[in-house]
């Protein structure tokens, strides 16, 4: 085994590991925890590229079948085995990364029971399964073939499968036919949603036509890919064949594409000066235009660069297409984007690599390359040193260790990356906002240093030239019950407009409940840490400090066990303090509001409950004191009017 | 039992949200999903089946339309989605894979995900399927105060929000949202501004299921052409190899072990 | 400096820990598996299972050598003892553990783990003492040998100065940092090195007997016992 391989291996172990995690993660927390989906985006990276770009580059198994044993071009029999294993892996691919993407992937066995014959999704979904079965039954012989295999009743059945090659060939070229188109089809059904240059009656036949292109292009890449790692011989001269082909169908696609833009007169916008059209060239241009023009060049495709570098286009081109189909290019409300979260790529990457193991595995073990295979392996070089670190192990266990070990780093890596740093209980929690709701209103800018005024409906009070009409959004912010206006704009514009949103709305954070607006506004309602321990410890002498408050050597140093402050500043306590005694002790502050109230409320409650006829009703009420409440103006920090004098604002007592 | 419908009109609406809170309590939905599943922090999602959206002064009530024709139920592979007889659309969670295929066809992007829970549903409105059954109306109608949302048979509704719009020409647009939109739907709208925005674009009279019905019903022809067509070239690049190994058989006898390779009979002894 | 701490006790250590746990899971598993295939190879599967436990047991009490080598099996007895106890029964350390994941067990008083911590710094300084000392054991010591035993010993200084502020010349902060990432390296570590013992440990006499269980002509057949037929010799 190369080292070149020993590492490849290494690498996708690793992929597999952190694949091992977020699949516990993904199962456990549900589909919103791991992915960036939404309501605004319910198909994301997963189908797009394990589904749909999966399928397509799958295509090479059934279109080399079809080269090599309908039309009989024998000249590309040595690709079918490759072809045949890759297309079999990578439906067993598009399957499990299914099983990740749908909600309830224990029902995926549903269309059987529960058929839906008017769904496209259904006539995929059975092609889908059918065709897995072809395949599996197509490899199969390959797998027959290893020793293990050979007894009596693998023997018979080894027999019966070749028999049926072509049969099985036939109905693989019908299922692919069938689904590669399908699946354009399945956006037939949105013709307002997918952008008018992607969107096309005759979607499903680009779809088919684009995966046979990039089906021989994966062919293609695929031997680069086991000539690099395996070091076998590139078969320059078959591959410029599949190369000559494929010209003809990309350059037959990108044909059909621009033809039925043509004729139903929907070229327009692809000339238009805009991102979208931009997107359709590139994507157009690196799947179909560029690498058909390439190939159709016979020094091109004959030259190892050439044609690896087109084939390359071609592939990413079509996965392009898929992508712009499925997210880029579906129309989704404006400003829901959706980017893939680490997840969902890790998700992706790692069945691929999951398939790519197994690939090499059958490389390895069984004849998937006829002509590679027959070479001996080279002979190992002789360990002088038969006695490594732990003797008793068998020299074939290094390599698994090695991979094993790959797999267990990877994992925990993921374990450290998982929001939540690795807790793998807990779901984001949503935020109870269900009171919210915009009432027309209007603000008024008071001046720069004193900000805002708002009322629900218009009043005289607030007219005037620096009052506008605006929709004013009324939640409970604080989570208490009680409603205030939260000027959402000016909240975004002083938090430094796009992108300040997870300063508040971070809510879907696990362990992270809501963001109330105490979080920030600490000093209207929450109580208010006053406690500066950087202070403390520089006036206490540094280090030596700690043990002045946290006397208490057992158990941990945290502010419950410290000693309390009125320790130290016994002179902070007022001989006939209104501060109440609980309080004194924790470096705890009561909110302004609460404070506030708390010197007025206490006694007018008092007064109104023991002289009922001296004092009006709503004595105790918020109107009494905020004479602006009334006429329906609600305001926030609305100016205290004292009724009881000017200079001290308050008078305490009797 | 006559199709039912919802007759909504925007111009009685005062936005009081009565409907929204009727519904969260008739189905059982708790407070609000998180921002990030959603676009607006009224908007709709999986515990919020009806919404007010404030659009050019005007309120407008968000919620499934129950399409006559509804792309939803053509799109769901398993039949989960199902149009009932008296007008709603309605849902089976017992046999939902969540594909979310019937998010992606929504015109009027109604369907929600329940993407916070390990086992998710899709969610959307029933227009109360099961009080329905028991006689009873939509809750949000009921809830009503101002009588914006009625309920009654489809085509009285029609000719009531035909009448409106004779009655007081000024006052809203020509249309009857619903009537013959993608079909016609179950939920009818009539308005002073146009409703195009509560659609991903402007919408035909034409049933979006037909489009991939278009498609779909030549499947089995397709099938068929392909397979006969893959049969025929197999039998005839056979026979062609077979004349061709004969004629070479003939010109040099003693030839045929060279071309046996090339022959029809090689793929079983690969 | 507490952006750095915050991400040493989180990320940083979930990716550690974890690596840990897995890592030694794993050890564990391969062992096995090699357990299995060795005696399935030498086609002898019987096992002394009362002389392995005899063994396994003198090895971890070792009353005898303690007679016979009393300062080093001492040394290393109090070390592994206390390596053990204070990281786990420290009170802070399950403070940390109640807030994370809402477990949390009884702690062992602060003035006991300042003793035990003082005590795992002089044993360490005492192995690596020891280990310089006989000329037997020099020979043998790689460079690895004596580096883990000051690894070791670096969270058990630093949480000393971080118990003790008084007595810390540093920042508290940055000194809390390497007491964490000294433990997360720890953490690291152990499947990767001879720290593994931690995991295999009950395990090692199995397969000190099993080395023994050579295939049948094994005298003969040298490249076949060893695993290594392929290789010319």
């Amino acid at each position: 085994m190369s080292s070149r391989e020993r590492i490849t291996k290494t690498m996708l172990w690793a992929l597999v590991g952190v694949l091992a995690v977020v699949t516990v993660a993904r199962f456990t927390r549900g589909l919103g925890a791991v992915t960036n989906l939404s309501d605004a985006a319910p198909w994301g990276l997963w189908i797009a590229f394990d589904v749909m770009a999966g399928v397509a580059l799958a295509a090479g198994g059934f279109t080399l079948a079809a080269a090599v044993y309908i039309f009989r071009l024998e000249r590309y029999r040595r690709f079918t085995r490759p072809a045949i294993l890759t297309a079999f892996l990578g439906y067993v691919a598009v399957a499990v990364g299914l099983l990740y993407d749908l909600g309830l992937p224990w029902h995926i066995w549903h269309p059987l029971i529960y058929p839906q014959p008017h769904s496209v999704l259904f006539e995929v979904a059975m092609c889908v399964m059918l065709y897995l079965t072809v395949l599996a039954l197509e490899f199969s012989p390959v797998m027959l073939e290893h020793p293990w295999f050979d007894r009596p009743g693998f023997r018979t059945a080894h027999r019966l499968l070749k028999r049926a090659t072509i049969p099985l060939v036939i109905a693989g070229i019908m299922l692919s036919t069938l689904h590669q188109s399908s699946l354009g089809s399945l956006f037939l059904i949105t013709p307002y949603r997918l952008h008018p240059l992607w969107y096309s009656p005759i979607i499903w036949v680009l779809f088919l036509v684009s995966a046979v292109g990039v089906g021989l292009m994966m062919v293609t890449l695929e031997s680069y890919f086991s000539a690099w790692l395996f070091g076998h011989r590139l078969p320059r001269e078959e591959l410029a064949g599949l190369g000559g082909a494929a010209s003809v169908v990309l350059l037959l696609y990108a044909g059909l594409r621009l033809g039925d833009l043509a004729w139903r007169h929907a070229l327009g916008p692809a000339l238009a000066l805009s991102p979208a059209a931009a997107l359709f060239w590139f994507e157009l241009a690196l799947s179909a235009l560029v690498p058909g023009v390439l190939l159709a060049v016979p020094a091109v495709r004959r030259s190892r660069r050439g044609l690896g570098l087109s084939a390359l286009m071609a592939v990413l081109g079509v996965i392009g297409y898929r992508f712009d189909v499925s997210i880029v290019a579906f129309a989704r409300p404006a400003g829901a984007a959706y980017v893939p979260t680490w997840m969902e790529l890790a998700v992706s990457a790692g069945i691929v690599s999951g398939a790519l193991l197994v690939f090499i595995f059958f490389v390895e073990h069984l004849c998937v390359y006829p002509e590679a295979h027959a070479a001996p392996a080279p002979a190992r070089a002789p360990r002088l040193d038969p006695f490594g670190v732990r003797p008793i192990l068998p020299e074939a266990l290094a390599a698994p260790r090695r991979y094993s070990l790959a797999l267990v780093a990877g994992a925990a890596a993921a374990l450290g990356f998982l929001p939540g740093a690795g807790a793998l209980t807990g779901r984001p929690t949503p935020v109870p906002v269900s009171p919210v709701r915009m009432v027309e209103g209007a603000i008024t800018t008071v001046g720069a240093a004193s900000g805002h005024r708002f009322a629900l409906v218009q009043t005289a009070a607030l007219s005037g030239a620096e009052t506008r009409r605006v929709w004013l959004m009324v939640i409970d912010g604080n989570r208490d019950g009680r409603l205030v206006v939260f000027p959402h704009d000016l909240h975004e514009q002083a938090l430094g407009g796009d992108g300040s949103c997870v300063t508040c709305h971070h809510a879907n954070l696990p362990f992270q409940r809501d963001t109330a607006c105490a979080a920030c506004h600490r000093d209207m309602y929450s109580h208010t840490d006053i406690f500066d321990h950087d202070a403390h410890t520089a006036a206490l002498g540094g280090n030596a400090g700690c043990v002045r408050c946290h006397v208490n050597r057992d158990g941990p140093k945290t502010r419950a066990t410290a000693i309390p402050c009125v320790d130290c500043h016994a002179g902070m306590e007022l001989a006939g303090s209104r501060v109440r005694p609980e309080l004194r002790l924790s470096g705890d502050a009561v909110g302004y509001v609460d404070a506030m109230h708390g010197l007025c409320v206490g006694c007018h409650e008092q007064r109104v409950k023991e002289e009922p006829a001296k004092h009006p009703a709503d004595f105790a009420r918020c109107r009494n004191c905020h004479r602006d409440v009334d006429g329906g103006a609600l305001e926030r920090l609305a100016p205290y009017r004292s009724v009881h004098g000017a200079a001290a604002g308050v008078r305490l007592g009797g | 039992m006559t199709a039912k419908a919802i007759l909504t009109d925007t111009t009685r609406c005062t936005g009081c949200e009565k409907c929204v809170t009727a519904c969260k309590q008739v189905n059982g939905l708790g407070p609000d999903q998180p921002r990030r599943w959603k676009l607006r922090i009224d908007d709709l999602s999986a515990t919020r089946f009806t919404t007010i959206v404030r659009h050019d002064g005007q309120f407008v009530r968000q919620q499934c339309r129950h399409c006559v024709e509804p792309a939803c139920v053509s799109a769901c592979l398993v039949g989960a989605m199902r149009k009932l007889p008296e007008g709603p659309v309605v849902y089976d969670g017992d046999r939902c894979m969540g594909c979310r295929y019937c998010m992606m066809a929504c015109p009027f992007e109604i369907p929600r995900y329940d993407w916070a829970a390990a086992v998710p549903y899709v969610r959307k409105c029933t227009l109360c399927a099961p009080r329905l059954a028991e006689g009873r109306i939509p809750a949000c109608v009921e809830a009503c105060p101002e009588q914006a949302t009625i309920f009654g048979d489809r085509d009285a509704l029609l000719a009531e929000a035909r009448r409106r719009i004779r009655a007081t020409p000024a006052r809203y647009v020509p249309h009857v949202y619903g009537e013959d939109d993608v079909g016609g739907t179950s939920v009818l709208m009539i308005s002073s501004v146009p409703l195009d925005f509560l659609a991903a674009g402007k919408v035909t009279d034409q049933p979006l299921p037909e489009l991939t019905w278009a498609a779909l019903s030549k499947v089995p022809p397709l099938a068929l052409g392909v397979g006969g067509l893959m049969a025929g070239v197999f039998w005839i690049t056979g026979r062609r190899m077979k004349l061709q190994a004969e004629r070479l058989d003939r010109e040099a006898p003693g030839g045929p072990d060279a071309a046996a390779g090339h022959g029809p009979d090689h793929e079983s002894d690969q | 400096m507490h952006a750095w701490l915050e991400w040493a006790r989180g990320p940083a250590f979930v990716f550690c820990f974890s690596f840990m746990l897995l890592g030694l899971v794993r050890h564990v598993g391969v062992t096995i598996w090699e357990i299995r295939r060795t005696l399935r190879r030498a086609g002898d599967r019987s096992l002394p299972l009362t002389a392995i436990v005899k063994a396994t047991l003198t090895w971890l009490l070792p009353a005898d050598r303690l007679r016979r080598e009393p300062l080093f099996t001492a040394t290393s007895i109090l070390f592994h003892v206390a390596i053990l106890v204070v990281p786990i029964f420290l009170a802070g350390h399950i403070a940390l553990w109640a807030r994370a994941v809402g477990v949390s067990w009884p702690a062992i008083p602060n003035a006991l783990a300042d003793v035990l911590t003082i005590l795992a710094v002089v044993t360490a300084a005492g192995l690596i003492a020891q280990r310089l000392a006989a000329r037997a054991t020099r020979a043998l010591s790689k460079p690895q040998d004596h580096a883990i035993l000051i690894l070791l010993a670096l969270p058990f200084v630093t949480g000393f100065l971080v118990m003790h502020p008084g007595l810390n010349p540093f920042d508290y902060e940055s000194v809390l940092f390497v007491h964490v990432m000294s433990g997360n390296l720890i953490f690291l570590l152990m499947p990767l090195t001879k720290l593994t013992h931690a995991a295999l440990l009950p395990g090692t006499q199995v397969v000190a007997e099993i080395g023994w269980h050579w295939p049948k002509d094994s005298g003969s057949r040298v490249g076949a016992a060893l695993g290594k037929e392929e290789e010319p010799v």
